[in-house]
């Protein structure tokens, strides 16, 4: 009798190491460098062989981050150009680099009033001044003319406006490190990320609305694309009764009831566009040369320049 | 003895499935399409939605302030 408890509770046991087990695999698998180096340092037993094998899995640490943030990068940038093919598309990346634009803009109002208000006799007017720039940027962003440009044109512009928020961030940020010390930063950090994002809770109300309805729209695009007729479905989505998320639900219904010929053929089909999409996409990035961004980029700062010149620095008091 | 058995399975198999869904793979990761298995008509269709259709969470890397 004893037996049947010892095995029932063997059991629990192995069922509850299963998923644990399932997960350390994938784990192993993604961060794989990551382990390789912390392995490395762990089984050493010689100091010095210590110091050289952490070195070398600094180094390895390294070089994954820097390949997660180019791949991070190369997919936003594929990302902003599947936005970007057409005017509406466009119009909804715009507003995200705007949000983000405030949102560092507020950001940066909160974080100058902590350095004010604790660390009194640092100069500040830079820090100001690089403020007032973003907050110039975001207007830059409003003003892309995407109905008079060509796609390729409004790109280079979105690009030069994104890499010069980029810039006078990073400026910003290390501004700050050099004024505030490290152990503060956590939680500073915490504080102004909260407060920063309700004040754009606006401004990402409306750019959840646009997507809503501009969804819609392609939904009904795609659906056509890929030879997909629903009438419920088309009509109500033309008729605004019907998010492009329900749709989806009804599509996936639809493609379970299809016959397996069919299914293959919406297979080959939809794998075909996403390949023919995707390849211009890449094209469209391409097209966009780091000259034209960065010829635009100063220019964008000229403008930035006679905007600061024309117009006093606003007011620095928190919120 | 049977009811305790019984207990003891049925603990077992709660405990299971809240470990499945503790270790198991995030929403983001599966709306990525990048992540989507594109072999099957149902996963093909979803990659391209994830392509085509906006994200109203979606991001533009400028960077932080702090």
């Amino acid at each position: 009798m004893k037996l049947k408890y010892i095995f029932a509770v063997l059991f629990v046991l192995i069922l509850a190491a299963l998923p644990m087990a399932a997960a350390t695999g994938a784990d192993t698998v993604t961060n794989n460098a990551d382990n390789q180096g912390n392995d490395i340092v762990v089984n050493s037993d010689n100091g010095q062989a210590d110091t050289e094998v952490e070195a070398k899995a600094e180094v390895a640490n390294d070089e994954v981050k820097v390949a997660e943030k180019t791949t991070l990068q190369a997919r936003e940038r594929i990302r902003t150009a599947q936005y970007f093919r057409n005017n509406q598309g466009a119009q909804v990346r715009v507003m995200q680099l705007n949000k983000q634009v405030m949102q560092n803009h507020a950001a940066g109002e909160f974080v100058l009033a902590y350095v004010q208000e604790n660390y009194p006799d640092m100069d500040t007017t830079e820090l100001e001044s690089i403020r007032a720039d973003i907050e110039t940027l975001g207007e830059e962003a409003n003003a892309i003319s995407l109905e008079e440009l060509t796609k390729e044109e409004a790109l280079a512009q979105f690009e030069a406006i994104r890499e010069e928020a980029k810039e006078l961030s990073t400026q910003f940020r290390e501004g700050v490190h050099t004024i505030v010390p490290e152990e503060e930063l956590d939680a500073l950090r915490k504080q102004v990320k909260e407060k920063a994002q309700e004040r754009v809770k606006e401004k990402q109300a409306e750019i959840e609305a646009k997507v809503k309805e501009q969804n819609r729209e392609r939904m009904s695009e795609v659906l056509e694309e890929l030879g997909v007729n629903i009438e419920e479905v088309k009509t109500k989505l033309q008729a605004g009764e019907m998010t492009a998320q329900e749709a989806k639900l009804k599509l996936n219904k639809h493609i379970s009831a299809m016959n397996q010929e069919k299914k293959e053929g919406l297979k080959n089909m939809a794998q075909e566009f996403r390949a023919r999409t995707g390849v211009a996409h890449q094209k469209m990035m391409n097209n966009i040369n780091k000259e034209d961004v960065d010829a635009l980029r100063a220019q964008l700062r000229d403008r930035v320049e006679a905007f600061q010149e024309n117009h006093p620095l606003p007011d620095m008091g928190a919120n | 003895m049977k009811r305790t058995m019984f207990i003891i399975l049925f603990a077992a198999l709660i405990l299971t499935a809240l470990m499945f869904t503790a270790c198991g793979p995030t929403d983001a990761a599966v709306e990525d399409a990048e992540d989507i298995d594109d072999s099957t008509a149902e996963g093909a269709v979803d990659a391209v939605l994830a392509d085509e259709l906006a994200d109203a969470d979606d991001s533009v890397e400028i960077g932080e302030m702090i």
